[in-house]
């Protein structure tokens, strides 16, 4: 089976080069005080707004600050907050998904009611209203992002809990008299995994086009801190006389959020063998939610 | 307001122009006379009309003057000429003031301008706290001695009041039928211009008052078009939407498009010199800005030659006093500045006991971290935005830590006036001839509603301040003044950042006849304007 699994993504070019520029730029972040050649955060206004050079691979900003160390600083700010929305949100999303599934009845009741309230809620909008109300922070924008997120979790692992709960093995474990607990650690929560990760890959991008996207409009990551969006954003006042302080931080934006996807869907077509599952998995995963 | 009321004050207009056509005289162009000549400019803000009452302080300020009058106007270079007083006695002790009013001026809804009308208006603003920024708001008597005089008789002799009476607001004279049941409706003033239309938030034009009894306006339409991002300013300028951007107080031109700009030969740039300096406030009530190093170090901290220099290109000055050298009663000696000296910073940060003793970069002193939040926006002046990071990079230099607030216009201006949003602010003084008096006022005493002042509440500056105002005798006044400058650059009460130059950038193949205004608050001579 996972013989299987690896070998079909490994045949898959357009996933494996996904998940190379994620490797890289996971790398990248990791080791930014090794590989970034200056102080992200270094101000000399003697060499504010140099082209391309020996010193300054990509050039300097507005600040004078090297633009290719604030872009490998900025791979740490956007992996790692997508990285920890995504996990925190499974954590959420699964466990309420299994709960509701497994158990059913007036709990299932509540937990699908409450993600109905998550996922009908406009993220933009809460974001809007949290960051107007506690100021804006790279944190409270999580925090929304978590809120309203673990719902489709929720639901997808619901789905096919309620299904699992139907066949043989789980039947015969019951009818066995194993534990609850036991039949959902061994025999229900791996058998979800699948869809989930597919999932999770690809909402990863999504979150970091949505968090550079606030940065942006200056309501995420705030100056000076290295960040995709807050660079874009800083760029904006140069476009027309020294575009590219706009183009690189797009250009890392439109790679990582094209690795994700690529990656993500690859994973997709591998881990789920079901056309149908795997177009809803496609609908509601990608990155332009 | 309503779009009926709208309606329903047109009809009446263009009711009383048909009735009084014969008479009256035309609008410069007249209906009938081919293409319309119009003007496209364009405004970091909306035109705040549904407010524009001329006792108020809602809209652009140069919009009050382009719409209302007052007894005087500011002929630049400390020049006071007649505008609706045609001229004026004083008094021996100075506070009595006695204006002949010009005879013949009409609203632009066709009442007459007259004792009457100036006294409606008058008491609308006089003895008013709203007003504490100005001397000349604090009246005794005033009564109409006949049609076209008026007397005023002041509570203290106060040397500025003149100058007042020529500011954009509150001292401007609004027709008394745009008042109904107390509630302002329409802004209609003696005026060149006239208000025609008004999209919230969208756009408006101004055309020629047709009553107007000075020198009329070459063009038939302004229209002012609201772009909020300067960025978004240049662009429109460069597609052809407007004609003229530019102007501290109608949409500045960001710094790094003014190069730009000033290459591009389809594009003339203008500029000039202000008497505007930008500072940082520090809020009082933050306890680290009781110590006098802590402030003096923050001074020592900021390369200003740098700002304008090197982050600014040279499009700005290089602060040294809370004030511009020019503004009247500074000296040398009085109003300085502190060198660039991240040294000299950082020991006066020892001797008051703030040291980095956990190696975080930020110095503490008894569990009290230096840290602050500066307030900004970026509406009014987009360069305040690399301008406040750059800052924040001097300052984590000698080991204080900055958190950048940046909100929109109105929210800074609530935070601002509010005295608790911030720790720190950037901020602008007044110009041209609201300095130093009325900036003084303003910025240092209390607020209308508060116990303190919007930049540093100290009663010893206020009573140097009152003092300096109302001295009559010159040299006196000197004298006094030097206590007042002396003391806000002896404690360090600011951090002077720089001094900002007016620009424009106009698309002279269609307009001609730009020429920039004797101040900020007229920052165009929008009436010699004309078309190619």
């Amino acid at each position: 089976m996972v013989r299987n699994i690896l070998r079909k993504l490994l045949h898959n070019k357009a996933a494996m080069s996904g998940l190379a520029v994620i490797l890289l730029l996971v790398f990248a972040g990791i080791f930014a005080e090794r590989i970034s050649p200056h102080d992200p955060y270094k101000v000399d206004l003697a060499v504010k707004l140099l082209g391309p050079s020996a010193r300054y691979p990509l050039g300097t900003d507005q600040l004078g600050r090297c633009i290719l160390s604030r872009l490998i600083y900025g791979t740490r700010t956007s992996l790692y907050t997508a990285m920890t929305v995504t996990l925190v949100i499974l954590a959420i999303g699964v466990p309420l998904g299994i709960i509701a599934g497994y158990i059913g009845g007036a709990v299932d009741n509540m937990i699908m009611r409450l993600a109905d309230i998550a996922s009908t809620f406009p993220s933009s909008l809460l974001a809007l209203a949290i960051v107007g109300i506690f100021g804006p922070s790279l944190y409270n924008l999580m925090l929304v992002f978590i809120f309203l997120w673990w719902a489709p979790f929720a639901r997808m692992v619901r789905s096919s809990v309620i299904k699992l709960k139907e066949t043989e093995f789980v039947m015969a474990a019951e009818a066995a008299g194993s534990r609850r607990i036991s039949i959902i650690l061994k025999h229900i929560f791996p058998n979800t995994l699948s869809p989930i990760i597919a999932y999770a890959t690809l909402r990863i991008a999504a979150v970091i086009v949505h968090i550079a996207g606030f940065s942006f409009i200056g309501l995420g990551s705030q100056p000076p801190t290295a960040d995709w969006g807050v660079m874009l954003n800083d760029g904006r006042q140069y476009i027309s006389s020294y575009p590219m302080l706009l183009i690189w931080p797009g250009l890392m934006i439109v790679v990582v959020v094209l690795a994700f996807n690529l990656f993500g869907e690859g994973l997709n077509d591998a881990l789920i063998p079901s056309s149908e599952e795997r177009a809803i998995v496609k609908e509601t995963g990608g990155a332009n939610v | 307001m309503s779009k009926k009321t709208h309606a329903v004050i047109a009809m009446a207009l263009s009711a009383v122009m048909l009735l009084s056509a014969c008479g009256s005289p035309s609008s410069a162009g007249g209906a009938g006379s081919g293409k319309e000549k119009e003007i496209n400019v364009a405004i970091y803000k909306d035109g705040g009309f549904d407010a524009l009452d001329a006792a108020s302080y809602n809209g652009p300020h140069f919009l009050y003057k382009m719409i209302y009058e007052g007894f005087t106007e500011d002929g630049g270079g400390g020049s006071i000429l007649p505008s609706l007083a045609t001229n004026w006695d004083i008094s021996e002790d100075g506070k009595t003031y006695i204006f002949h009013l010009r005879e013949g001026v009409k609203f632009s809804d066709g009442t007459d301008f007259n004792a009457d009308a100036t006294l409606f208006n008058l008491k609308r603003w006089v003895n008013d706290d709203r007003h504490a920024a100005l001397s000349s708001t604090y009246v005794d008597s005033m009564e109409a001695t006949d049609a076209h005089t008026v007397k005023i008789v002041y509570k203290d002799a106060s040397y500025p009041i003149l100058l007042e009476l020529s500011y954009p607001r509150p001292v401007r004279f609004l027709s008394p039928a745009s008042i109904k049941d107390e509630k302002f409706t329409q802004p209609v003033g003696t005026g060149p211009w006239m208000l025609e239309s008004y999209k919230k938030d969208s756009e408006f034009t101004l055309v020629p008052n047709p009553y107007y009894w000075g020198e009329k306006p070459k063009i038939d339409r302004i229209r002012f078009k609201v772009i909020t991002d300067a960025q978004a300013r240049v662009m429109a300028l460069q597609s052809g939407e407007v004609d003229i951007i530019g102007g501290d107080l109608v949409g500045k031109i960001p710094m790094e498009s003014l190069n730009e700009l000033k290459s591009n030969s389809d594009f003339q740039v203008f500029t000039k010199g202000t008497l505007c300096s930008h500072f940082i406030a520090f809020n009082e009530k933050t306890a680290a800005f009781q110590d006098k190093n802590v402030r003096l170090a923050m001074n020592y901290a900021v390369d200003k030659r740098g700002i304008a220099a090197d982050l600014f290109d040279n499009n700005g000055l290089e602060a040294g006093g809370m004030y511009q050298k020019g503004v009247p009663y500074t000296t040398e000696k009085n109003n300085y500045g502190y060198p660039y000296d991240v040294d000299r910073a950082k020991q006066l940060l020892e001797e008051s006991g703030y040291i980095d003793s956990d190696g975080d970069g930020i110095r503490e002193k008894g569990g009290q971290k230096l840290e602050f939040k500066l307030l900004l926006s970026t509406d009014e002046f987009p360069e305040w935005k690399p301008l406040s990071e750059f800052l924040q990079s001097e300052f984590t230099a000698v080991g204080i830590k900055i958190n950048l607030s940046t909100l929109d216009k109105n929210g800074y201006d609530e935070a601002a006036t509010d005295g608790r949003g911030y720790d720190i602010a950037l901020m602008r003084t007044a110009s041209d001839s609201w300095v130093p008096h009325s900036s003084l006022r303003e910025l240092f005493f209390d607020l209308a509603g508060h116990d303190y002042a919007k930049v540093w509440t100290d009663d010893n500056l206020k009573s140097m301040i009152t003092k300096a105002l109302l001295t009559m005798d010159e040299n006196a006044r000197q004298a006094q003044y030097d206590k007042v400058f002396s003391y806000i650059s002896e404690e360090a009460l600011t951090i002077p950042v720089y001094y900002p130059i007016s620009s424009f950038a106009v698309n002279t193949k269609k307009v001609a006849n730009f020429e920039i205004g004797v101040n900020n608050y007229a920052p165009v001579e929008w009436s010699k304007l004309d078309i190619k």
